[in-house]
């Protein structure tokens, strides 16, 4: 068994926190995991991305092509990494565009982005996951939420709504955490495949 | 006996505990990414085992108590980026004539393809070069076996021992199992012993003929240790070193390729000649892969010469020699060399998309800092050469501020300007800018240089309390220890006033008019007096305060944008470029909610005063800044 996931997104969305949560709750059900990820210059505000590979493997890295699911934090950042997304992959992906901190920077615009999403890989799940989470009242739930969404899913082998929900329940702000959890969870059920 | 726990850990981690497993008893550091979080983690378990860690002023400081320790009979460990052993490089060259009562790990972590550094160095060179043996872990499962190995090397021959990781091994996570660790602390004994730790020339003489034979006895131990081994059967043999393992057995095992052997070296420095002659002597082929440099290839080119076995050994030919190894470059090497097609076609994006480097983080106070300092140089008519350093404000090298004209190495920024000062003709403005960790950790000696030698520049201290680029560690200045226990606040403004500066003033850089009338006399002095003067911007790095206060369930203040103020200046999103502000279609800035943490920078920048808050600053909010 071999599973590759791509998280892409922006330096401080929490994207490594999300692989985090993903590999704890794996290794509690004894599966291998590797997960790569960037520190550092990069974390400010810059393009980030965390490999993660599941399976009997020992190196890091996701080969081009071979990623069976991308989770974008950031519209911009999912297209820029698809790919790594094999033809089969699937998109879990923020419909959130962060505008880079460049001077006089021209950005796509979002219905180019999407259709972009469509055009590589399996299906994609679009949700306003940085939306809600402002709903719940910080942005930094949104990669909680997401973690619900992937899980709801049922794509990740032995990711179990149990094993993540034990593991969320030990987060710090649990409560909201897990509410964040539960939102995300029900959410690709309400907006289904795009 | 305690059962096993299983740990979902970082490299970095993974080094600390199984330090703590080694039997530690003291760690030091100067923080750099990759190598930051062993000690950062080594401290948060040294109550509960017992053991003694600090961060350093710099490397080489570093090292020497490590070294001290270790002499003292002492486990030790310090730990430093790669370019850190470049400052470490005079202690740690010695330490190998004197070798140590006890183990003493070097920590290198290496930054192949430079994610965080300015250089790609290999470090097995220092190694090579010092006649200290490298140590690095073949796969992310072997973390702890390789770094057991590496204090009983050094605990057995008495010798230094370099432990190499790299971004890749040191930023992964794995499952890792714990075992609590049986510590027998006995109270170390001094034993005072000149004629080995006293390297004057008679006695340093004498301790190199003692290493030379220390070394070939380790070089022996290396040929036969359980580290480095032969795996598979066949007429081709492919070399490891260290850490590419895990990439060759994976390609192998994807391009179906059975017909090679691996000989994989986790100890490659001293180069275990013997276990490469047997492995070499009777196969059609060679190919060595290894991250960067060709070290392991060079020697084993000359070693089967010597021998006289003649088979083609190739290397870099197939691997590159820039960067760090993926799977897929070591497939498309392997596959080269073995005579196997492999292209594959990745797609890619129709649109042109926005590149994204980092930039100074909403409510930085560096970028308050430069906006301010830019306004005040310009405005004065000289021609600035901006002399920059390394920490988060590098990121002023970027538009809109490009404020940093030279960056080469900690403390860079005054040393480049007393070179700069002396020969640039009056008309000019020399601009030093240099971080408060960077300071301590090398600016001393280079401003108390420009005091003695009159050097005309101006130095601008960005004093943001902590070592904020690899993830804010606090250092003399903060105030407190490595556990952010209260300890000693050392004064920058006491230390420059002592080093014989006549002109310093410090500020606060969210006041953007204030600190323009600052820079802007501290530049007429530097023009007139001829001598250097220094400005220190005092706020505490935003993303550490935003941090605590989120921690602490402090609410975060936030602004807005009053939008029929807006005049589409642009000052504030192309200018200013803070993250959280963005201009929508017609031009008319706003301010995003999930990304601005309420500093206030902005409303000083706008012309209009269209920015306003939406939620103040409550007192706790105030009270977290120092
Ligand atoms: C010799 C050396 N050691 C460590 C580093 C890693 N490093 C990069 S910047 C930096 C210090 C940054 O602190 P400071 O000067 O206070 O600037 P800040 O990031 O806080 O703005 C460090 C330790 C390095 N580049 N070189
Ligand atoms: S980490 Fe701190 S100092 Fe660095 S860019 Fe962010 S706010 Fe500024």
């Amino acid at each position: 068994m071999e599973y590759n996931i791509i998280f892409a997104g922006v330096g401080g969305q929490g994207i490594i926190t999300l692989g985090k949560l993903i590999g704890a709750a794996l290794t509690r059900q004894n599966v291998n995991v590797l997960m790569a990820e960037t520190h550092g210059l990069s974390q400010r505000g810059g393009s980030v991305i965390v490999h993660m590979r599941i399976g009997d493997v020992k190196s890091p890295l996701v080969p081009m092509g071979e990623a069976d699911l991308l989770v974008g934090l950031e519209l911009i950042e999912a297209v820029r990494n698809l790919g790594f997304l094999s033809d089969s992959g699937v998109k879990v992906v923020n419909d959130y565009i962060i505008r880079p901190s460049v001077p006089n920077v021209k950005i796509p615009s979002r219905s180019d982005l999407v259709d972009e999403l469509h055009r590589t890989g399996g299906p994609t799940y679009l949700a306003r996951f940085t939306e809600l989470a402002l709903e719940l009242g910080n942005a930094i739930y949104t990669n909680v939420i997401v973690l619900g969404a992937i899980t709801s899913l049922g794509i990740v082998p032995k990711l179990t709504y149990e094993t993540v929900v034990d593991i969320v329940k030990g987060l710090r702000d649990s409560e909201n955490n897990l509410m964040a959890f539960e939102r995300g969870y029900k959410l690709l059920k309400e907006v289904g495949v795009e | 006996m305690e059962a096993e726990k299983i740990l979902y850990l970082l490299g970095n981690e993974a080094i600390a505990y199984s330090s703590v497993e080694a039997g530690l008893g003291f760690a030091s550091a100067y923080p750099g990414t990759p190598s930051t979080e062993i000690v950062e983690t080594l401290a948060k378990l040294s109550k509960k085992y017992g053991f003694y860690v600090e961060w350093s002023v710099n490397e080489k400081v570093a090292l020497e108590a490590a070294y001290g320790a270790a002499v003292a009979g002492v486990k030790s460990l310090v730990a430093m980026k790669h370019v850190g052993v470049n400052v470490a490089a005079d202690p740690l060259t010695t330490s190998a004539y004197t070798g140590v009562n006890n183990s003493f790990v070097i920590v290198s972590a290496d930054d192949p393809s430079m994610w965080s550094s300015q250089n790609e160095q290999d470090n097995r060179y220092y190694g090579l070069r010092s006649y200290i043996p490298v140590l690095e872990s073949p796969t992310p499962y072997h973390i702890k076996d390789i770094v057991l190995e590496a204090f009983r090397v050094s605990e057995r021959f008495g010798h230094p021992v370099l432990l190499r990781t790299t971004t890749r091994l040191s930023h992964l996570r794995v499952p890792y199992s714990f075992r609590e660790p049986v510590r027998e602390v006995s109270p170390p004994e001094i034993v005072r012993d000149p004629a080995r730790f006293s390297v004057i020339p008679a006695h340093a003489r004498r301790l190199r003929g003692d290493m030379l034979r220390r070394w070939s006895r380790i070089e022996d131990y290396f040929s036969s240790a359980w580290f480095n081994w032969v795996e598979g059967e066949g007429d081709k043999l492919v070399i490891t070193s260290g850490f590419s393992y895990s990439y060759v057995v994976d390609a192998l095992n994807r391009l179906g390729l059975e017909d090679v052997k691996i000989l994989s070296l986790s100890g490659m420095i001293p180069i275990p000649r013997k276990l490469i002659i047997e492995a070499a002597k009777d196969v059609k082929k060679v190919l060595v892969v290894e991250e960067l440099e060709p070290i392991v290839e060079t020697h084993v080119k000359s070693i089967l010469f010597d021998e006289g076995i003649n088979v083609e050994v190739a290397g870099k030919d197939y691997i590159p020699l820039v960067g760090e190894l993926t799977l897929d470059s070591v497939v498309k090497g392997i596959g080269a060399w073995a005579g196997l097609e492999v292209e594959k076609s990745i797609s890619q994006p129709k649109i042109d998309l926005p590149v994204r480097p980092p930039a100074f983080c909403p409510g930085c106070p560096h970028r308050g800092t430069f906006f301010s300092l830019r306004k005040a140089v310009n405005r004065s008519g000289l021609k600035p050469i901006y002399s920059g350093d390394i920490g988060c404000y590098s990121l002023a090298v970027l538009p809109p501020f490009q404020m940093q004209d030279t960056i080469v190495d900690m403390g860079s920024s005054i040393g480049l300007a007393n070179g700069f000062s002396h020969v640039l003709p009056e008309d000019h403005i020399v601009v030093a800018t240099i971080g408060d960790s960077t300071f301590f950790h090398s600016g001393i000696p280079a401003l108390l240089n420009a005091v003695y030698n009159k050097a005309p520049m101006l130095v601008v201290i960005l004093d943001n309390r902590v070592t904020a680029m690899t993830g804010a560690q606090p250092h003399p200045g903060s105030g407190y220890n490595i556990n952010w226990e209260k300890s000693v606040e050392v004064d920058i403004k006491k230390i420059v006033e002592a080093l014989g500066i006549e002109y310093v003033i410090e500020l606060d850089p969210f006041k953007i008019r204030d600190s323009e009338k600052i820079f802007k006399d501290a530049v007429e002095y530097v023009k007139r007096a001829r001598k250097p003067a220094v400005v220190i911007a005092k706020r505490a790095c935003t993303l550490l305060i935003v941090a605590w206060a989120r921690r602490r369930g402090i609410e975060i203040p936030i602004y807005t944008v009053e939008t029929e103020k807006c005049i589409k200046c642009g000052i504030c999103y192309n200018n200013f470029t803070c993250p959280a502000i963005y201009p929508d279609d017609k031009g008319i800035a706003h301010i995003d909610p999930a990304l601005c943490v309420g500093c206030g920078e902005c409303v000083d920048v706008c012309p209009t005063k269209a920015f306003k808050p939406v939620k103040e600053w409550s007192e706790e909010f105030k009270s977290l800044w120092w």
